[in-house]
């Protein structure tokens, strides 16, 4: 210890990286109740919904199904589906006997959760349950993690301030209301065209559209809203309730395949054993239903919480206030891709096993 | 719904892509990499196998040798011990051999002193006998009956313990 | 008078909801993982199926808070 803290080196990082917690304690939002906050930025504008990433108000309108717009998350999506193919293109282009890095390294992901399934399911279904498991965890991480990389959510369009009024006001007519302008807040971003970067200054460069409003048509300042470019996949829940929806939906065709239609239909219309067994069977029914909703909650839930918690770390503490978090949100990420990804073969596996042979 | 969200066409393109990738990873990464595991999963055990029968057939083989190295000691040291009796027989025939020649030079020794001794005795009886005669011609002065006086001499040298047992 | 406060008596809610539909899976979790330490403790070497068992486990448990987070979620945006 006395040797490490002696090392030049050491003595500079760790100097450096004191003044690193002691200007972000100071200049973020903590410091700006105290009357730092020299170097803070405005909160990030937190929306539950996937913002579409065009100005354009729609691409194609195609009719039953509604205006198809292109948003974050699907492109964040598609890049993790790109990084997912490219990564396995490299690992299996020379299959070798004895593999290389990156053969290995997939190997040995692999090997965990064929190992899993065959605990879990059997030799036999396991290897039928395999790919779905398999793509659902390095969907689900690949997409979680790739969402802390640093452009997630800090770089996007520039959606100007009347534009900002302009939709609060259309969603106010529409439910028969007058658009609350002071409700609705601007941030002040620096530099000119369609780009925004997520303001690093002051922390109180806020104004609501009421104040824009009041403003001389010179004198105001580009302010607006950032709509990021990329947003990590799973805090859409389209993405999470489809991920849901095609696991249950393959739980249950295994269930019918492996048992039979009416086997399998019948563990939830109970007719033969008397009206408590129905009743049951028809609570598990529901409660298959209650898994999709918690399937699609619970990563939702996960993630966007974890952004959350990054957006208002790096708001109160800036520069260093999020690098503890980083950490945790790799680990949830993972975790929450592990449980994805068992759940469905737990599922599986319960719902492909015949009642009769368990001797009741 | 709209509030948080959910809408069709993003859950239709969520369900899309997940199953585009789920093809994606099926044909390049599940079924290559599967198939290469598998076939070295195979080809370890098959070596195992190979391992277990080669230890076998290896265990066999010191056993036999074992065996033939100690048939082949039992055969030498029977060789060894014949060799050995061989040379015992041979040792004492030779032996008896040269004790038979040294017996007989011996003998041939003894006889050979015995005739000299037997010729010596002989000749100097012949000398004592003339000599007795001269003297007692002396003593006598007269010459006597030569004849006589011989046969008496020879009988009394038969008579005495040194110059007799003529053989 | 309620009319004019609905916002708050809505923010109010859910966080009353989410609040307390996270404390039972929260102490539920807490048991889980005690028990589980005590099993890995009692056994080292059944670690792995443990470890498999708790995970799934707290899954089942945090699902209640999920459908405390989706009340809650519902009382903000849809209610």
């Amino acid at each position: 210890m006395g040797r490490l803290l002696s090392s030049p080196k050491v003595l500079l990082i760790g100097a450096a990286a004191l003044a690193l917690i002691i200007a972000g304690l100071a200049g973020g939002a903590l410091g700006g109740a105290f009357g730092g906050g020299f170097i803070g930025a405005p909160i990030a504008h937190i929306q539950l919904a996937a913002e579409p990433i065009t100005a354009s108000p729609q691409i194609a309108d195609i009719p039953f199904f509604g205006d198809f717009r292109i948003t974050n998350t699907m492109v964040a999506a598609w890049s993790a589906i790109v990084v997912l193919a490219v990564i396995s293109w490299l690992g299996t282009r020379r299959l070798k006997e004895v593999p290389g890095r990156l053969q290995g390294a997939l190997e040995a992901v692999m090997e965990v959760f064929l190992n899993a399934c065959e605990t879990v399911a059997g030799p036999e279904r396991g290897r039928r349950f395999f790919p779905l498991v398999m793509t659902i965890f390095l969907f689900v991480v690949a997409a979680n993690w790739m969402g802390i990389l640093p452009g997630f959510g800090t770089i996007g369009r520039f959606e100007s301030a009347e534009e900002v009024i302009h939709h609060a006001e259309e969603k106010a007519e529409k439910d028969g209301e007058h658009a609350d302008l002071d409700n609705v807040k601007l941030a002040v971003f620096d530099g000119d065209g369609f780009l925004a970067v997520q303001p690093f200054g002051s922390v109180n460069e806020e104004i609501t559209g009421a104040e824009y409003e009041e403003m001389e048509e010179g004198a105001r300042p580009r302010a607006g809203l950032l709509v990021p470019f990329f947003r990590s996949a799973n805090t859409d829940i389209n993405m999470t309730l489809g991920l849901a929806l095609v696991a249950m939906v393959m739980v249950h065709y295994w269930g019918v395949s492996v048992l039979g239609l009416f086997t399998h239909v019948g563990k939830y219309f109970n007719f033969r054993e008397g009206p408590i067994m129905l009743f049951v069977g028809l609570l598990e029914g529901l409660s298959e239903i209650a898994r999709v909703i918690s399937f699609t909650f619970r990563l939702f839930g996960n993630i966007f919480a974890g952004e959350v918690l990054l957006i208002v770390m790096a708001f109160l503490v800036p520069l260093v206030g999020i690098v503890p978090f980083l950490g945790l949100e790799l680990f949830v990420g993972l975790v929450q891709a592990f449980i994805f990804a068992m759940l469905t073969l737990v599922f599986a596996a319960t719902a492909t096993i015949h009642h009769d042979s368990e001797g009741h | 719904m709209e509030a948080l969200g959910i809408n069709l066409p993003g859950l239709v393109t969520a369900i899309v892509s997940f199953t585009a990738l789920y093809l994606i990873l099926h044909f390049l990464l599940y079924k290559p990499l599967l198939n290469v595991m598998d076939q070295r999963s195979a080809k370890i055990k098959e070596s195992l196998e190979t391992a277990q029968t080669a230890r076998e057939e290896a265990q066999r083989s010191r056993e036999e040798m074992e065996k033939q190295v100690g048939a082949a000691r039992a055969e030498g040291q029977a060789m060894i011990a014949q060799a050995r009796e061989v040379a015992e027989r041979f040792r004492e025939e030779e032996l008896a051999k040269a004790r038979q020649e040294i017996e007989a030079q011996r003998a041939r020794a003894a006889a050979d002193i015995r005739r000299e001794k037997a010729a010596a005795i002989e000749e100097l009886r012949g000398q004592f006998a003339g000599l007795a005669i001269t003297a007692a011609e002396r003593v006598v002065g007269e010459s006597v009956d030569e004849a006589s006086h011989r046969r008496l001499i020879e009988e009394v040298l038969d008579e005495s313990a040194i110059l007799g047992g003529r053989s | 008078m309620i009319e004019g406060n609905i916002e708050v008596i809505k923010t109010i809610a859910a966080g009353l909801a989410i609040g307390l539909g996270a404390l039972g899976p929260g102490l539920g979790i807490g048991l889980l993982a005690a028990k589980a330490m005590e099993s890995l403790g009692r056994n080292p070497e059944a670690a792995r199926p443990i470890q498999l068992n708790m995970i799934i486990a707290i899954a089942f448990t945090e699902a209640i808070a999920i459908y405390a987070l989706v009340v809650a979620v519902i009382i903000i945006f849809l209610g």
